[in-house]
């Protein structure tokens, strides 16, 4: 296979798997923001 | 009133998921009809060669990054009729992905460009300098909405910078017309300048890439509308308690 194509398709895939990885990174970060919250609920529930 | 907002956000939400879940096997088809049709359904160009071959992902991935500052224009203007937030969150999650195929753009147009014009980056040609523009552009979209925190006043400035920005989208696509360049045009109105079964394979390709966005952008907006909620929660949750 020529070089310069496989290097092409290499460099798409890499952009995309590194931002798929930027978006479950997002993700969790926003899993621990709402797990955070269910947590605090869940304290004043049984304080109250 | 902050638990309406946040359950239309969570309603939302659920559906962009809902889309992405629908999304996943036709984009897992398309995927594999695209890498076949650019690798093997598609002869071999004469001149260039096998590299030719990288034609079909740049010129996707160029057209998804078109339709998507479209929808960075379109949620710009959709939110300063409506002042809803989400469609600011629709225009936010479009400029990303378009800026990531933007990328993809630029960095295999050098890949192909130095075997077949003998250099990496033809300085002076418009629609690399046009494209380099757009990515910048967006770029700085996106650094705009980090550099404000979320609000109004966000999302206000990022949609008047969303429609001013698109200008530059059909400058792209005109240069090679309106200007002297290197970029041959392959399709005019009349004819398309390519083996039938080229053609056949950058449709395909097209048509993944358009898929891909609406599956990526839809993942986007939900985590958009997730993180909303959640922070109009908090807040609400943190007033309560004061």
């Amino acid at each position: 296979m020529n070089g310069y194509l496989f290097a092409g398709y290499t460099v798409i895939w890499t952009i995309l798997l590194f931002y798929l990885l930027y978006l479950n990174k997002k993700q969790r970060e926003t899993g621990e923001k709402l797990k955070a919250l269910s947590e605090t609920l869940r304290q004043e529930h049984l304080e109250e | 009133m902050w638990l309406a907002n946040s359950s239309r956000a969570l309603s939302s939400a659920r559906i962009s998921v809902r889309l992405v879940a629908w999304l996943l096997v036709p984009l897992y088809v398309l995927g594999v009809l695209a890498l076949y049709t650019a690798f093997i359904h598609a002869p071999t160009e004469r001149v260039m060669g096998d590299v030719q071959r990288i034609l079909y992902f740049h010129v996707g991935a160029a057209w998804t990054a078109f339709l998507a500052f479209f929808f960075v224009f379109l949620g710009g203007i959709l939110y300063l009729i409506k002042r809803n937030v989400f469609w600011d969150y629709l225009a936010a999650a479009s400029a990303e992905v378009g800026v990531v195929f933007t990328t993809i753009v630029l960095v295999t147009g050098p890949i192909w460009a130095r075997p077949v014009w003998n250099t990496w980056w033809p300085w002076g040609d418009p629609r690399v300098t046009t494209t380099l523009v757009l990515w910048l552009i967006y770029v700085a979209y996106l650094i705009l909405r980090s550099s404000l925190g979320e609000g109004e006043k966000r999302a206000r400035f990022s949609a008047v910078f969303g429609i001013i920005g698109f200008i530059d989208v059909p400058i792209v696509w005109l240069s090679i017309r309106w200007w002297r360049t290197i970029h041959p045009v392959l399709i005019t109105k009349t004819e398309v300048k390519m083996e039938p079964e080229m053609f056949q394979a950058l449709i395909v390709s097209v048509v993944t890439f358009t898929v891909f966005f609406v599956a990526l952008m839809s993942l986007r907006l939900a985590m958009h509308l997730h993180n909303s909620a959640a922070e109009e929660m908090a807040q609400a949750v943190r007033e309560r308690s004061e």
